[in-house]
């Protein structure tokens, strides 16, 4: 029989968010692989499917993550083309943030075998309903910590900026799973190019387990660096701006306008 | 399906039990031993999931923030690769 991969997203709170076709694959597959935050949510999966292997176990403190996701991407493959349906159930969006999903999946396609990915609430669309913020009002950009560190982004302070994985910015040993207060330090001189160092930030936590509480704590930029940061902490930067408007395409549309209400008068009527 | 998650499942599904006292209601009716009913009350997840022989927090990186071609000495190859991949 052919092997097939399904990568699916189990969302971001246990039992809130699961899909019931990502349940259906899970619960169909012959070996499940499991990407996800917190233990208790692996037991959950355990309890859906009786071959859920942990890819936890191919991280390790000091060990390059290319590492680490080439290795999960082996794993996954090495039974899917012993002829399996293989599930790899991660949290949130398998396809978010996420690089062992989308490789898997184009490994697999590569190698003649059909892989699908069935998307997940992720940890942004939690990150909206909680915070209670609308990127289509004005605007949102949002970067993994240490790529925005790491490369010259340009970025909209009219717009909202939400930074991933703040609790390694700017790790370039990309085997750390923590880095500390003066990494921090760095990514606060760098927002402060940009913005004032008493705008108001937040930090964002989603609820893994039913019982957590949501993190949003508000805080002065300039206090980032003493605050309580954990792996999956999310940094949200509202707008310090108001949009600009844009004149010289504001009068090409006028124009066009004009031109358009000049055709109009000219068809002449039946 | 072990109770307690079981429980936890059905507390992340059902709207009934999206409320304070709701949520206390079930937990006292439920099936669990008392000691995980007082972690859940006090929502101590850390201490719950040791209780289930497990870890709250596990490592759940999955992006990396440099592209590994990034690392390479033909950046100029790689730097195309790269635009193309987006």
């Amino acid at each position: 029989m052919a092997g097939s991969l399904a990568c699916v997203g189990i969302g971001m709170t246990l039992g809130a968010h699961i899909c019931p076709l990502a349940r259906s694959y899970i619960e169909q597959a012959d070996v499940v692989f499991s990407g996800v935050s917190n233990g208790i949510v692996e037991l959950w999966l355990q309890e859906m499917h009786g071959d859920v292997r942990s890819l936890q176990v191919y991280y390790d403190e000091g060990k390059s993550r290319h590492v680490t996701y080439r290795e999960m991407v082996d794993a996954i493959l090495a039974e899917v083309r012993q002829g399996k349906k293989v599930v790899g159930a991660f949290y949130g969006h398998p396809g978010v943030f996420a690089q062992a999903p989308h490789r898997s999946i184009e490994a697999a396609r590569a190698e003649g075998f059909e892989a699908v990915m069935v998307p997940g609430i992720s940890a942004e669309d939690c990150l909206i309903a909680d915070l209670g913020i609308d990127p289509g009002q004005f605007g949102c950009q949002q970067f993994e910590a240490s790529q925005f560190m790491f490369y010259q982004r340009r970025f909209d302070p009219s717009c909202y900026l939400i930074l991933w994985q703040i609790g390694l910015a700017g790790d370039k040993s990309m085997a750390r799973f923590a880095t500390g207060k003066a990494h921090r330090q760095v990514l606060i001189e760098l927002l402060a190019e940009t913005y004032p160092l008493d705008h108001q930030v937040i930090l964002y936590e989603a609820a893994v387990l039913p019982i957590d509480k949501v993190r949003k704590q508000s805080l002065a930029l300039r206090e980032l660096a003493d605050a309580e940061i954990f792996m999956h902490t999310t940094l949200v930067i509202p707008p310090s701006e108001k949009m600009r408007p844009n004149p010289t395409i504001l009068e090409k549309l006028a124009k066009l306008e004009t031109a358009h209400r000049v055709d109009d008068t000219l068809i002449p009527e039946n | 399906m072990s109770n307690i998650i079981q429980l936890l499942e059905r507390m992340g599904q059902d709207a009934a039990l999206q409320t304070e006292d709701s949520i206390l209601q079930t937990i006292d009716e439920s099936q669990i031993s008392s000691e995980q009913k007082e972690l859940l009350k006090s929502r101590k997840g850390d201490e719950l999931a040791e209780s289930l022989k497990t870890s709250k927090d596990i490592i759940c990186f999955l992006i990396p923030a440099k592209d590994e071609d990034d690392e390479s000495e033909n950046s100029e190859e790689s730097d195309e690769k790269s635009a193309v991949n987006q």
